[in-house]
């Protein structure tokens, strides 16, 4: 008999214990549930010692475990309050759920497939094409050691053969161009800015083939620099001497000879000097 | 235009501070090359770049005088100076010329002279010059004798020319005139010959003008 009444007084003992324990760490989810699980375990030990006090009590005892039974309920209760409140805390995130999925309703009224936002990664993907930062260090890296393509230079498709042997294209220079017309037209020998492109650097006439103007074109050409040599207009020769530059006087000052440092202001002061000489 | 004229060459005279008077044409000329070859000066000191801001301006004006100047220029794309006050501009010009055309008195043809003349003339010297030309072209049966003056341009090389007092001058610059004129054929020679024989003419030159279609 007492026996019986201290393996109760034990386990009663426990209980309590266990539930300080659940109160104690209810912020933490991971703990309760840990410790619900080791109550469980504690429940079945519970019936199973129960039973086996049922089948040797007497009736005192057994009022005994009326009272522990009541105990018993009264703490399941609370721990069941504890899982409800669970159970609302769960239920908001879906109602929060609910409102999100009711604005995606209202977002699919102004949908449209074409401001879906896939253009700009359309347009990403049609102006870009991935490449291998590390290609050049592969073993099979080919490119075209002998030719050059500068930026503004096109080529074709077969340029880009390297089975074949690349073709050298220097950049074409900036040449003056005119046609016959144009040359009969304002060739005169007053006009010694349009005659100044058909001398080179020393003086000398161009020859016909360089722009391309028709045989009479070039003699008019010929006759109307002539005609401004003999006024002074045009240099008959400027080898020995700096380049023509139609407006500027051919005295040899010091800045015409220098590097591209000029100043304005140094322009007037020489020329008024030899003026004075 | 004369007004134009007028009003670009103090300016540039005050930008570059010259006290001759007589260098006004020249200082006026050496502005407006300028902005025909755009260059771009590196102004390395804080005085030039004070000086470079009016010059600025004056090439603007240059600019403006060669288009109101030159519209019917000889000299297309050149520059000028100050215009003769007896000469008209391009626009008077063109209205003169449309006019003689037609006119072409019988047994006269029409011809230019051009001559570069002293670049240290003064105007009024210059002016002289002129209308001496003039009375001589008149004297030998001109008409409608019209002169067009192109200011001091340098010249490609330099000219040494002796004159009658046996002194020798080397120039490096020359005043431009070009005279048109109705004249009967025979007049031609003695003005050649009265041109070669000025000590103020450097060189000039005289040619019949004939109408070309190219």
């Amino acid at each position: 008999m007492l026996k019986c009444i201290n393996v109760y007084m034990k386990q009663m003992k426990i209980v309590s214990v266990a539930v300080r324990s659940i109160s104690a760490n209810l912020p933490n989810q991971f703990h309760q549930s840990h410790l619900l699980r080791s109550l469980s375990t504690w429940k079945f030990t519970d019936n199973a010692t129960g039973n086996r006090q049922f089948n040797n009590s007497e009736s005192p005892e057994e009022s005994e475990q009326f009272g522990g039974n009541r105990g018993k309920y009264a703490q399941l209760d609370s721990i069941f309050e504890k899982f409800n409140q669970q159970g609302m805390a769960r239920q908001r995130p879906g109602s929060v759920n609910g409102a999100s999925s009711e604005r995606m309703h209202d977002l699919e009224e102004t949908y449209d497939t074409l401001t879906d936002g896939m253009d700009g990664k359309l347009m990403n993907a049609a102006t870009y094409f991935e490449f291998d930062e590390d290609e050049i260090e592969k073993e099979d890296y080919a490119f075209r050691y002998d030719a050059n393509f500068p930026l503004g230079s096109k080529y074709d498709v077969k340029d880009l053969d390297l089975t074949k042997p690349g073709v050298h294209k220097p950049p074409k220079r900036e040449e003056f161009t005119t046609t016959t017309k144009e040359v009969l037209s304002k060739a005169d020998f007053r006009n010694v800015r349009f005659l100044a492109k058909f001398i080179t650097e020393a003086g000398i006439l161009i020859k016909r083939s360089q722009t391309g103007i028709s045989a009479k074109a070039q003699r008019k050409v010929a006759r109307e620099i002539k005609t401004a040599r003999a006024f002074g207009l045009m240099p008959f020769t400027t080898m020995g001497t700096k380049s023509f530059v139609f407006g500027r006087t051919m005295q040899n000052l010091d800045e015409d000879f220098a590097y591209q440092s000029r100043v304005a202001d140094m322009d007037g002061e020489p020329d008024m000097e030899g003026d004075h000489a | 235009m004369a007004s134009s004229s007028l009003t670009s060459v103090p300016l540039s005279s005050s930008s570059l501070n010259i006290p001759l008077s007589s260098s006004k044409p020249s200082s006026s000329f050496l502005s407006s090359p300028i902005p025909a070859f755009s260059r771009t000066p590196k102004t390395l000191f804080a005085e030039s770049k004070s000086h470079f801001y009016p010059k600025r301006n004056d090439h603007g004006f240059s600019i403006r005088a060669q288009t109101l100047d030159f519209s019917d220029s000889f000299f297309e794309g050149g520059f000028g100076s100050e215009d003769d006050p007896s000469s008209p501009g391009g626009p008077g010009f063109t209205g003169v010329e449309e006019k003689e055309e037609p006119q072409c008195p019988p047994g006269l043809r029409q011809y230019e002279t051009m001559m570069v003349l002293r670049p240290d003339m003064s105007e009024d010297e210059r002016l002289a010059l002129t209308q001496k030309y003039e009375e001589v072209l008149v004297a030998g049966g001109g008409m409608y004798v019209e002169v067009f003056n192109r200011g001091v341009i340098p010249l490609a090389y330099s000219i040494k020319k002796k004159n009658k007092a046996g002194e020798t001058n080397t120039y490096l610059d020359g005043i431009y005139l070009l005279f048109t004129y109705f004249t009967k054929p025979e007049s031609i020679t003695p003005l050649e010959e009265t041109m070669l024989t000025d000590d103020n003419v450097i060189r000039s030159m005289s040619s019949k003008i004939r109408k070309r279609k190219y």
